[in-house]
Parts: structure tokens; sequence; C-alpha cells
């Protein structure tokens, strides 16, 4: 297998293995011909399709990891013909390259996800929620949706919307408001667009790397996909790897893979590494021991800490750096991207950054600002308009509970020295006025 | 003779107003109250939130029977027009027009409350800090068309409905301890310096003499019955005292012609008695009563001399109505 | 049927009067948002959840059926 060339994370151009999601040979955008060389042309959609993706098992790839049959299934429902289909390729999340990657290398694998949705759901509508600042993405979008109105392959016409650069333009109700035209932040739900989305009708809303997997899926059926994983988490996903390993990218794995893998695939780590972002803002840090044999199923992460993959981020902290520090930059970033809407968010997240921040920086009398974390993230839970307030305590309390030992010594004696060095992981926006 | 004494509609115009001034009065504090967020155990927040929604309510009630009397009453000769546009009224046209203003920011105040939830935090908080211009439009609106004005019982009203806002806005700049201290002290001075502005604007203005003439108070044309003929003038005179009798002695400073003759015996048994003469023609004899003002009736029609200055040379207001002989 | 109090908290803005009305059920947290306890509605609380729904300046309050089961 050739090696394919894809930007990386940090912009420097990366090696990368092929596998299933992004193929061989080309580097580049793959070309409509060179596609259905490949891979044939795909089934039509229909019922039938409900029934293989039931038995393929796919969860979606966005974050939420939700069964994607029975979010098909439940669009269908509510379809009178009129559903409208949503290629969620925001990636607003800022460690995670994946899905713009995909769309940049395999344009027509993901384009064949929406029509499969559209005829499967009888939606009459296609759109693809591309994150603005993403322009070879879109340069790669735009160039097969020419091909495939030449060749006339698409029964319906697919329209791209700009999402903003912003955390929450990737949450659903924000997503729906955004194609219609207004702004895109969270609407207070019910209800969900599976019921009720774009313009009242039913809208289904699927990460770009989930309606990737689906369209092989209906080439080489279930048994096929769940031929790579595990039981609980069959087929493969892409991973957007950074922080201190030699070469940070995106790679494609089978699920069970374990964190250590993932993590040589992208030529092991470059300095001894403490501990582990594991699936994004949202996500969990894990011990670096913990990681490394830590496969990457839905059951097995669970188990440690409620983990989950998440949309895929595996971020490693190098142990000279400070965990504290970085989810102080984390839960800065965080607070700023609330959509503004709810007081419990704006200001629970702001004192819950300022806390994080005095413990980051050790100063005197941090030990408050423990107890005060403790009682602002179970003030702040499921208070908000939208998951994002939760998703940012979740993180916040995996942080103090992975980096404990960093506590207690930020509380005795003061910042560790990690906090002084310059950081090895992706920068956070917004965070370079503040250190 | 048509017309005759101010109708009940001229004194539920006066008697509305009065009473929708005390209102915007406890509307506004209570506002400001709320901002402030003082409460007891007993006088929790949301008492006075609900009593300051409730009372603007009751206030822009009150203004409409006040504005309709107003200008259904035929005695003011005020239309609809005068009602909604603030400029170029018929009765003395500044002073009203900050009535007609103080009300439409009321109503726009009540409506984007009401709407609230709809059009946004912002719009609402921007319409709802010019509410803050409501009442001291209608106080100045009061001062300024007012004919009981300069009654003793208006007067305190007035001042205790402006002290009574004063310090609450002062309680509130004092307290706002998250702005920075200049800006509070200037904020606190130019609160004070707007009262006293007020204060001086309305010695010199409304509770002084000839004020009728100079806000613009114009003579109705003369148009058929039933419109009864108003007089209102400045008059210029002299008072003096002999052998028991105080005589005060006016001239009308538009129609020189017109004296106006006040007796008034020192002794309590005397009665005061007006003799109005224009020319050779009397046109008025009749028994006065002496207060802070002079009044008494003559034939169908009403006579008011309003006077200040003494204690030998005096100037004032003659307002005359309903009567025939007079204009 | 049982009721409770909810919250549309992307209307509300943290004036309070409700939880003045209704502490039963409603506590504010640190910076004045309401913290609504799910647990229905007793009868003799119903009067005051409705003044507390009327007291919201934002009509970000309400009052609805709880699902059973």
């Amino acid at each position: 297998m050739s090696a394919l060339a894809v930007a990386g994370v940090a912009g420097e151009q990366i090696p990368l293995d092929a596998q299933r999601l992004l193929g061989d040979g080309t580097g580049g955008a793959e070309s409509l011909d060179s596609h259905l060389a490949r891979l044939g042309r795909r089934p039509a959609g229909g019922p039938w399709f409900l029934a293989e993706l039931e038995r393929s098992g796919l969860r979606g790839r966005g974050g939420a990891g939700f069964p994607t049959a029975r979010k098909w299934a439940a669009v269908r429902e509510n379809s009178l013909g009129d559903a409208v289909v949503v290629v969620n390729a925001s990636e607003g999340e800022p460690w995670s390259a994946k899905d713009r990657t995909l769309i940049s290398l395999r344009p027509h694998l993901v384009l064949d996800g929406a029509m499969l949705a559209a005829e499967t759901l009888a939606a009459r509508d296609v759109v693809v929620y591309l994150g603005a600042p993403f322009r070879a993405a879109r340069h790669a979008l735009r160039h097969a949706l020419r091909e495939r109105r030449r060749a006339g392959v698409d029964p319906i016409r697919v329209r791209i919307v700009s999402a903003p650069h912003a955390y929450v333009a990737g949450e659903e109700s924000a997503l729906v408001r955004r194609v219609e035209g207004g702004p895109a932040r969270p609407r207070a739900v019910p209800p969900r667009p599976f019921e009720s989305g774009v313009g009242g009708r039913p809208t289904l809303v699927q990460n770009t790397e989930t309606m990737a997997h689906a369209a092989l899926v209906a080439r080489f059926g279930a048994g096929w996909f769940r031929s790579m994983g595990t039981e609980t988490s069959p087929g493969t996903a892409l991973l957007t790897v950074s922080g201190a390993v030699v070469r940070p990218g995106v790679v494609e794995v089978p699920l069970g893979t374990t964190v250590g893998e993932a993590v040589s695939r992208c030529g092991g780590v470059s300095v001894p590494v403490q501990a582990v972002l594991l699936g994004g803002y949202f996500g969990t840090w894990i011990r670096a021991d913990v990681a490394r044999d830590l496969p990457l199923d839905a059951a097995a992460l669970q188990a440690v800490d409620g983990a989950s993959l998440g949309c895929g981020i595996v971020a490693a902290l190098p142990a000279a750096g400070c965990g504290l520090v970085e989810t102080a930059r984390i839960a800065a970033y965080l607070a700023g991207q609330s959509a503004g809407q709810c007081g419990p968010c704006v200001h629970g997240l702001a004192a819950i950054s300022a806390a994080l921040w005095r413990l980051a920086d050790g100063e005197p009398g941090c030990a408050e600002d423990v107890a005060l974390l403790q009682r602002w993230t179970g003030m702040v839970r499921g208070r908000g308009g939208c998951r994002h307030p939760d998703g940012a305590v979740r993180h916040v309390l995996s942080a103090l509970r992975c980096f404990a030992a960093d506590v207690e010594h930020h509380v005795r004696s003061g910042a560790c020295d990690g906090a002084n060095r310059a950081s090895m992981m992706p920068p956070v926006p917004g965070a370079a006025g503040r250190r | 003779m048509s017309g005759g004494a101010p109708s009940p509609l001229w004194f539920a115009t006066r008697g509305a107003g009065t009473i929708s001034l005390l209102l915007l009065t406890a509307v506004t504090v209570l506002g400001i109250t709320g901002a402030v967020g003082w409460r007891t155990p007993l006088w929790p927040r949301f008492v006075t939130a609900t009593l300051h929604r409730n009372l603007s309510l009751l206030a822009v009630a009150l203004l409409v029977v006040h504005i309709a009397t107003a200008v259904v009453d035929p005695f003011a000769h005020l239309g609809w027009r005068d009602a909604v546009v603030p400029v170029g009224g018929s009765y003395r046209p500044v002073w009203l027009g900050l009535g007609v203003l103080a009300v439409e920011l009321l109503l726009a105040v009540a409506i984007t409350s009401m709407l609230r939830a709809q059009l946004g935090h912002r719009a609402w908080r921007l319409v709802h800090w010019l509410s803050y211009l409501c009442w001291p439009l209608a106080l100045v609106h009061g001062l300024g068309t007012g004919s009981d004005a300069r009654e003793p019982w208006s007067v305190m009203l007035d001042a205790a409905c402006a002290g009574a806002v004063l310090c609450a806005v002062l309680w509130r700049v004092a307290g706002a301890r998250r702005v920075w201290l200049p800006v509070r002290t200037w904020m606190a001075t130019s609160t004070l310096m707007g009262g006293l502005v007020l204060g001086a604007w309305a010695m010199n203005g409304p509770l002084s003499t000839g004020w009728a003439a100079r806000a613009g108070t114009t003579l109705p044309a003369a148009s058929a019955a039933p419109t009864p003929a108003v007089l209102r003038d400045t008059v210029d005179g002299t008072v003096a005292t002999r052998d028991g009798v105080t005589v005060i002695a006016l001239r009308d400073r538009r129609d020189p012609s017109l004296l106006v003759v006040i007796d008034s015996p020192t002794s309590p048994s005397g009665a005061p008695q007006i003799r109005i003469t224009r020319g050779a023609t009397t046109v008025c004899a009749a028994a006065a009563t002496v207060g802070a003002a002079i009044d008494a009736a003559c034939g169908t029609g009403r006579v008011h001399v309003d006077l200040s200055g003494g204690p030998a040379v005096v100037t004032g207001d003659l307002v005359a109505w309903g009567g025939a002989p007079l204009p | 049927m049982s009721q409770r109090v909810r919250v549309d908290i992307i209307r509300c803005d943290g004036h309070g009067y409700c939880a003045e009305i209704l502490p039963e059920r409603i506590t504010l947290d640190d910076w004045g948002y309401p913290m609504l306890d799910a647990t229905p509605l007793t009868r003799d609380l119903l009067p005051l959840a409705r003044r507390a729904v009327n007291a919201c300046p934002l009509v970000a309050l309400r009052i609805e059926p709880v699902d059973e089961g």
C-alpha cells in the first residue's frame, strides 16, 4: 500500500496508511472514475438498507456514538417524503481533523452515503454542513459535486451550507437553525431534529465519517463491516492523533486497537507521555499506563472513568507538561464557546474556568478552588439548554481525577514545573493571549 | 349664553393627571428598588416587581382617562391631534408636548415589556432605560400645563414626588459599587444638579406669575356658541390700605381699558368686593373670596385673579370664563 | 394527573422571583438561576406555582404534566 500524504493537525504533510475509508493509491481528492473503478456503483437505498445497517452495528462517529440504524429509522418513520439529510462536516472540535480530511480525500464516499440516506429515508433535500475555514475540503467537495452532476449519478441536488467555526455549531439543533438560515446556536429541545428539524421536516443529522461507513456497508454488507473491530464496536474508525507523537495526523484503525497501537501508527511517542485525552474537549483524560493497553472499544472504554471514543481525538500529554494547565486552557475555551443563551452555562463555566486557572497556577488558597470546582460542576451539569456545559464538566472532572497527584502538589506547593514549559499539545483557540 | 363653569371633565383631567403622576413616581421608585435588588423577609423582590408592573398598567389606564377627558372637554380646546403629536398644540404647546412624549414613551415601555420574551433582552433594555425619562417629562408637563400648579397642595405633591425619585436615584448610584467611583460621583452630582435646575425652573416659571401667558395659553378664536369665552391676561397694579380697607387696583396689560379693583376690608365682618370696568362700563361687580387667589362669580361667569409680588406693587394673572360680559 | 414546574433556561434571565414564591420546588444557584425540583406539585402548592409562573417577567417558567412511566 502506497503512502498517502495528508495535511496533519499541525499543518504538516504526514504519511498515512491506506484503509477502508481512506482507500489506497491517489493523493488528493479521489475522482469519480477512480472511486467507481475501485468500489463499483453503489446500490440504491431503501428499507432493505435499514436492516443491513442494523445488522452492521454501525454507530455514529460524531461523538455521541448513537446506533446509526436506529437514528435513520426514526427519521424514516416521521418522513412523508420530505425528510432532510444533513452531512455534519462542521468539525468544530479544534483538535479533530478527520472529517475534513475524509472529504478532501474521499468526497464521493461521503456523498454516496448521503444519497443512500436520502433514498432510504424518502428525503428530498441533501445538505453538507461544512466548516467555514476548510477550503481544501470545500474545493474537493465542489469538484466532486460537479463530476457527479455531469455523470448524473445523484437523484437529488446537494447544497453546501457553511458552518461557523465554533464549538456549538455542530450541535444538532444549532445545525438545524443554521441550515434554516438562522444563527448556529442551540434551540430549546424538544422537538428533536428527527421529528422536526429543518423547516419543521424530519431531519437526519449524521457525521461525515458515519456516512462514509454506511456507503461501504451498502456495497459490501454488514458481515464485511463486522469483519474488523470488536463485537460491541464493529468496523474501523478515524482517529486524529496529536500531542507528543512523532507524526501527528489522521489514521484509520480497526476498533479494538489499543491507544498505544494507534499512537505507534503515528510513529510512537516523541517524549515520555503521562496521559492521553481521549474523545475530544468533552472527553476523558486517561493515564498513559492505562491508555497504552486500552482497547478502543465502547465497553472497554466505558469501564475506564466512563470514557468513550467521542470524535476520535487521541492527544498525548508529555510527562514534562502539566495536565491542569492544558485543562484550564480547554475549560477557558469551552466557557468562551458557550452560545451565551443560558445563565448556568455562561456563569458556571466562566467560574469553573477561573477556579481551574487559579489551581493550575498554584495560587495560594487554591484548595478552596478545588472545593468550588466540585460544587460548581455539580451545579452546572444538566442545567444548560444543550449538552455543552455537561461535556465541559465531564472533561474537568476527569482531569481532576486523572491529575489528582498534580492537584495535591499545586495546592500544597504551588504550580509544578510543567506549568511553565511551552506546551507540546496542539494550540487551543484563543489561549494565545493567556499562556 | 353658552358654556358655563369648567365641566366635570376638566376636573377629571386634572385629577387623573395628578394621580398618574403619583403612580408614575411610585413606579419609578419601585423600578429603582427592583434594580437595586432590595428585599426584606416580609417584602421579597417579586413584590416590588409585581407592584411595579401593576401600578404602571394602572397609570396607563388613568392616563387614558386623563387624555380622553382633556380632548373631549370643550373647555380645554384640545383635539385628538394634540394628544398624539408633541408639537404645535394650541394650548401651552411646549409643556403639553412633553406630556404627549411621556405617554408615548410609557406606551413603548409597556408594549416592549409585554413582548419581552420575543424581542430579546437588548431591545427591551434600551427602551426601558428611556423610561427613566417618563417621570421627569410628566412632572414638568404637570407643572407647565397644570392650572393648579401654584396651589399649595400641588406644590407639596410635586416636591414630594421629586424628592422621592431623587432619593431613589441617589440610593441606586450610591449602591452601584461595581461602577467606577468618579463615574458614580458624576452621576450623583448631575442628579442633584438636575433636581436644582428643576426646582429653579419651577420657581421662576410655573410657580411665578404670568406663567399662563408665557406658556402660550392662546386665546380661543371667536367662534359661534357654544364655546364659552375665556380670558387669560396678565395684570399689574398696586396694593394700598386706607381707612381699614385694602384696595388692590389692577390694569390689564393687553387691554389697558380693563380695570379690576378689589376692596377688601381688614375687619372680618366686611366682605371683599370686586369691580371690573372697561372704560366707562362696569363689566362686573360682585362679592369675592380672597385667599391665596381672588375668586368671584360674575353673572354666569367666573373670575379668578392670581397675584404675586408686593407689598405695594403686584402683578399676576386674570382668568375669566363662562360669562358673556367679559371678552 | 400530577404536574411539575419546568423552566425554559434559554428564556430565563435569573430574576429569581420564582424561587421567592415557590421555595418548596425552586432554589437559586450561585449565579441566581433556578434549580428545579422535579417532584410533582402537591395540591396546596399549585396556586403558588401558578403565581410563580405569572410573576416571571420573561414567561420562562411553566407547569407541565409529569409523564408517568
